[in-house]
Formats: C-alpha cells, structure tokens, sequence
C-alpha cells in the first residue's frame, strides 16, 4: 500500500490557492508545494489538523491509502 | 579566507600531519632510533649486552604505535574542522567524526600502556631468567585520557542518535 496526497483535489473543490492554504495553517508555500507533490516522509498531526480545519474537511478526504503500482512492470 | 577558528584549527591539523613525518625522518637520521639512544630512553630497564640491537631497534618502532593512531586522530580531526567551515557542524558526517576522535583517544591510552609493556618485554627478553621484566605502567594523564575519550565517544554516539533523528524529521511537514 502507499499513500497517496489529495491536497490538489480538495483545494480545487474548495477553490483556494495552495498559497492562501500556506499562509492560513503556517507553513511555506514550498512544505505545501511538497505535501500536495508526494514528496514528504510524513505529515504532522498539527499540521493535518490545521490544514482540516482550513479546508473543513476529515483526514481521510485529503490522504488515501491505494495499493503500490509497480512501476516496472 | 576569512580566519574563523575552524579555518586555523583546520590548517593546523594540516600541518601537523605533513610535518610529523618530517620530525620522524629528522629524528631517524639524528639517531634517535639508535640502540644506544633505545637504551637511554628506559633507564630503569635492564638491558643485557646480549640483546641484538635488531632486538632493541624494533621495541624502538614499537613506541611508535600511539603516534600512528595519533596521526589517524588528526586525520579525523581535519575532516571534523572542514566540516566546521563548511557549516555542516550538525550533520550526521560530524556526529561519525566526533564518535571516531573518542574511539581514536581511547586506542592512544591503551596502545600507550600496552607498547611500554610490549617494549620493556622485548628489551629484557635475552636476559638471563629472573631479570626478564613485564611491567605495566600508566599515569595520570592517561587515565584523565581515557575519561576525556570516553566521554568522547558518549558525546559522539548521542550526536549520532540526534543526527538521525534531524535527518527523520526533516522530511515531515
């Protein structure tokens, strides 16, 4: 299984910039540039916990778990 | 170049490792290595005119064990300082470098104690029986090395853990 960021998803249905979403929670634009790419190890509760109340939405619509795509094959 | 301490400390490691050499062959040709000059560094020691001067010149280079560890420890030492110039002081690299220079110190105090036994065992073996010596000797400074270097080591392996801890969180937003 990996985890895949829906970050982008939300964002678009709630209309809002990944900037303004930086600014409202705390964090650099370049952190939400990473977490909506994939590109971190992990995420903070703190920091999954700002970015729900921000976009009032749970957890589960911003994180989901999907089996591992075997790139190679 | 600005002259921070780290670039000086950084320099001087340098120097020291380049010059050391130099001495060594200096004191090489100024017979410092001789069995004679061998001889007059353990007075207390009873050596027989039997014993080859092969014998005496090798417990000579014996003594040379803790200089080479020495060396290694310097050579440490300028990677830890080039690190320190680079602003990588907090890095796992350091935190590896730190753990080697305590492993490093403690191998010079026990090489010192064991390479004077080694020694004085190699000077004293053609002796006739019962004026062979095994003496085991340390001072002072070498048990205050020993707790400096240990207390090396412990700084290092936490510096370790702390490292890989940064390193960890780094990628967490």
């Amino acid at each position: 299984m990996e985890i895949i960021v829906r970050l982008d998803v939300v964002l678009a249905q709630r209309k809002m910039k990944a900037r303004d979403l930086a600014e409202q929670i705390g964090i650099s634009e370049q952190n939400v540039s990473h977490l909506r790419t994939g590109k971190v190890k992990g995420i903070r509760f703190n920091t999954l916990a700002r970015i729900c109340e921000v976009l009032q939405c749970q957890p589960g619509d911003i994180l989901e778990a999907a089996p591992l795509v075997d790139k190679d094959a | 170049m600005r002259l921070t301490l780290p670039t000086v400390l950084y320099f001087g490691t340098w120097t020291t490792l380049v010059v050391a050499p130099v001495i060594l062959v200096v004191l090489i040709l100024m017979g410092q290595f001789s069995p004679e000059a061998i001889r007059a560094a353990f007075p207390d020691v009873p050596v027989s005119e039997m014993q080859s001067d092969d014998q005496i010149i090798c417990a000579g280079i014996v003594g040379l064990v803790p200089w080479l560890i020495g060396a290694w420890v310097l050579y440490q030492a300028q990677a830890l300082f080039a690190l320190y110039r680079g602003n990588r002081a907090l890095t796992l690299d350091a935190a590896k470098i730190i753990r080697n220079l305590g492993v490093g110190m403690v191998m010079i105090a026990v090489a010192q104690i064991v390479t004077r036994t080694v020694q004085i065992l190699m000077l004293t073996s053609a002796n006739v029986d019962g004026e062979r010596m095994l003496a085991v000797q340390f001072s002072f400074a070498q048990v205050g090395l020993l707790l400096a270097a240990g207390l090396m080591v412990v700084i290092g392996r936490s510096m370790v853990e702390a490292a890989r801890a940064v390193d960890d969180m780094r990628g967490f937003v």
